[in-house]
């Protein structure tokens, strides 16, 4: 670790795939072979990636911690640092300062049940986190769905693993689109094969079985996280088991610069994953 | 144990002395316009010894406004990380103990967990000396929050007047010992005390609310219609938080040619409106109130559950500064004043 807490790691890009029109995954190498070396982290936990002269930014480690050459992260563009992000090329340096926050309990909590994942859009970014290091575990837990959604049929993000994990025996997937994301007009060039309805309907739908000691994970723009949540009760999930990463603004995300806090819940330390029952404690202000 | 004495013109020399040394950075009061301001001088600087209290504290010297925490080059290759300037020594003359109370405070929030070493190494580097209270107004309160007009706390050095012309120097911490037998030549008058030299005691300034009950006010009562009451005024300017002692929010850019850049750690506030605005719109803090009610939160509840202490020295600077009529005194004293009610 370098004395300055601001000093990033130097990171080549090695591999950009363009997921939707707006939104990159990178995969990222550190360029210096000791820090590679000796770097790990957990799913759920975050980091700052910067671009040299436009500023740094928030993203979570989208790749799973059980692959250990490469961390990769999915952005979508938004503003000055993502803008910036996404003009560049294979073979060009970005900055990683990480890895900042805490992590899904996986060992404590998550071995042995059924896990349920739920994300719409580009939350399934940090889901696709668990999922793999999930998937790269597999016998150390129960049943595994997926339900994902995005508007359309474009803005689904990793589309070569949705494909992936349906072709999976020990997955159950169900993806869907919103009503009307299916057409051609929203640049599906595929035949559908998957659901069309907004993600809570779809999961209300599902086969899946909810019960007290299942586990779900959430990630995905407020208005999904507001619905789900009776329908995951509804299913018999329970509150305590039931977890989301919080995506307040950050700068430092070390706990420095006041500005993620919900409450006397730091998202940058105490976060960014939280279950649902300690959520419901924090004054709403995420 | 020895006494030390240091008049006027002898402070006012030695620190000029002190701000002629291109190693060295000095802090003292200086006056712009009607007020008086901690700023940094060099050898020609006019010093400003009578004044009340500054209108910023000395947050401004330790933890400044600009400061860069990286350096790089762009080169054709690939990027190259740059060397920093060294932290150099410095001096801060010219605080009150509501000043000077604030380092330990900052000094947890630097230290939680991850170092910054730019704030870390400053207070290591650094002579606090601070001036004992002769006067106060209407928005003092250290002795609400354990401090006093004569505390110590946060200080190397602290001053306490003893005539119309100079004070005697009380010895606080060893960097404090250290630094005036260094300079021992401009401590070495003795001043005889004179009468009648104005002296705060403790009990000038009464204690007007109990921050503990304030607190679990706090806990239970986010949604309280009073918070919009006494806050829906502030105009969002954040000068409260710039003048504060405690406040330490900050923002980090870049600024950069193609050749090269530098990342700088900036002062930002927690009343601004964008400062909690997510890239997709939403705020979770958009209204005025509900910045102001994360400001006096942050200090009264938040941060004791973090590093056990309170936030807010009590200095009055925010509500002095503020021509929007927020006033912190008032708020908390309300609070207070609620929280007693619900206890009944
Ligand atoms: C823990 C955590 C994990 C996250 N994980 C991810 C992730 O995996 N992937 C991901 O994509 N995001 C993620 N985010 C969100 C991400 O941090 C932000 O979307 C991102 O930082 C935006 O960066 P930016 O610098 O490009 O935007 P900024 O330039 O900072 O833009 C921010 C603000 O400026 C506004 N703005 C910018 N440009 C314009 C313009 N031209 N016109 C008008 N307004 C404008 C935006 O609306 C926004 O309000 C995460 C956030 C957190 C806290
Ligand atoms: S409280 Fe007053 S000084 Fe602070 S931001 Fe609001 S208007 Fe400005
Ligand atoms: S909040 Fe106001 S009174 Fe308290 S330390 Fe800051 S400026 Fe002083
Ligand atoms: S991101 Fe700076 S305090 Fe959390």
């Amino acid at each position: 670790m370098p004395e300055n807490i601001y000093e990033p790691y130097l990171m080549e890009i090695t591999e950009i795939l363009q997921e939707t029109p707006d939104t990159q995954t990178f995969r990222l190498a550190f360029k210096d072979p000791s820090v590679k070396e000796k770097f790990s982290f957990k799913a759920g936990q975050f980091g700052l990636y910067s671009a040299f002269g436009a500023g740094e930014s928030t993203f979570c480690i989208a790749s799973s911690p059980t692959r250990k050459d490469y961390i990769e992260c999915t952005f979508r563009t938004t503003g000055r640092v993502t803008s910036e992000l996404a003009n560049m090329n294979v073979g060009d340096t970005i900055g990683f300062r990480g890895p900042y926050g805490n992590s899904f309990p996986l060992e404590e909590k998550f071995y042995g049940k059924n896990i349920t994942f739920v994300a719409g859009g580009i939350g399934l970014a940090p889901v696709r986190c668990v999922i793999w290091n999930v998937l790269d575990l597999r016998d150390k837990f129960k049943d595994v769905h997926i339900v994902y959604g995005a508007r359309t049929y474009t803005d689904l993000t990793y589309k070569h693993e949705l494909k992936e994990w349906e072709e999976r025996k020990d997955v159950h997937l169900v993806k869907t689109v919103d009503p009307g994301g299916d057409t051609p007009e929203c640049g599906c060039t595929v035949k559908w094969n998957g659901c069309v309805g907004f993600v809570p309907t779809v999961l209300e739908q599902s086969t899946i079985k909810g019960g007290k000691d299942d586990i779900a994970v959430v990630c995905g723009p407020p208005i999904m996280i507001k619905f789900t949540l009776p329908v995951l009760e509804k299913m018999g999930f329970v509150p305590e088991n039931i977890y989301t990463t919080l995506e307040n603004k950050m700068k430092c995300g070390l706990g420095k610069c006041g500005r993620c806090n919900v409450g006397n819940f730091y998202v940058c330390k105490h976060g960014p994953v939280i279950s649902y029952a300690d959520l419901s404690k924090l004054p709403q202000e995420y | 144990m020895a006494e030390y004495y240091i008049t006027q013109s002898k402070m006012t020399a030695l620190l000029k002395e002190l701000a002629s040394d291109s190693g060295m950075e000095v802090f003292g009061p200086v006056k712009k316009g009607n007020d008086v301001f901690i700023s940094k001088m060099d050898g020609k600087t006019e010093l400003c010894l009578d004044y009340f209290i500054s209108v910023n504290s000395i947050k401004e010297a330790i933890f400044p406004r600009f400061e860069p925490i990286l350096k790089y080059k762009l080169r054709s290759e690939g990027v190259e990380l740059a060397e920093l300037p060294p932290i150099k020594p410095l001096v801060v003359f010219g605080g009150h103990p509501c000043d000077a109370a604030s380092i330990p405070l900052m000094k947890d929030l630097f230290s939680w967990d991850y170092k910054d070493h730019f704030y870390l190494q400053r207070l290591e580097k650094v002579v606090i000396i601070t001036l004992a209270c002769v006067e106060k107004d209407e928005n003092c309160f250290c002795t609400s929050l354990g401090g006093s007009p004569h505390g110590e706390t946060g200080s190397d050095i602290l001053l306490e007047r003893v005539s119309k012309d100079g004070w005697q120097a009380k010895i606080v911490s060893e960097k404090g010992k250290k630094f005036i037998e260094t300079h021992l030549d401009f401590f070495r008058d003795t001043i005889t005390p004179e009468k009648g030299i104005p002296k705060l005691q403790d009990k000038d300034i009464p204690v007007m609310f109990q921050s503990d009950r304030v607190k679990k006010w706090i806990e239970k009562n986010f949604d309280h219609p009073l918070w919009e009451e006494v806050a829906s005024n502030c105009w969002s300017c954040a000068a409260c938080t710039y003048v504060c002692p405690t406040c330490h929010c900050f923002d980090i850019t870049d600024d950069a040619t193609m050749w090269e850049g530098v990342r700088t750690k900036n002062w930002d506030a927690c009343t601004l409106p964008f400062f909690t605005k997510h890239a997709s719109g939403h705020n979770p803090r958009s209204q005025s109130y509900e910045r102001y009610r994360q400001r006096i939160s942050h200090k009264y509840s938040y941060y004791i559950d973090l590093f056990n202490h309170v936030s807010c020295t009590g200095c009055g600077r925010c509500s002095r500064v503020c021509k929007a009529g927020v006033n912190i005194l008032d708020i908390v004293k309300r609070i207070d004043e609620e929280s007693k009610k619900g206890e009944k």
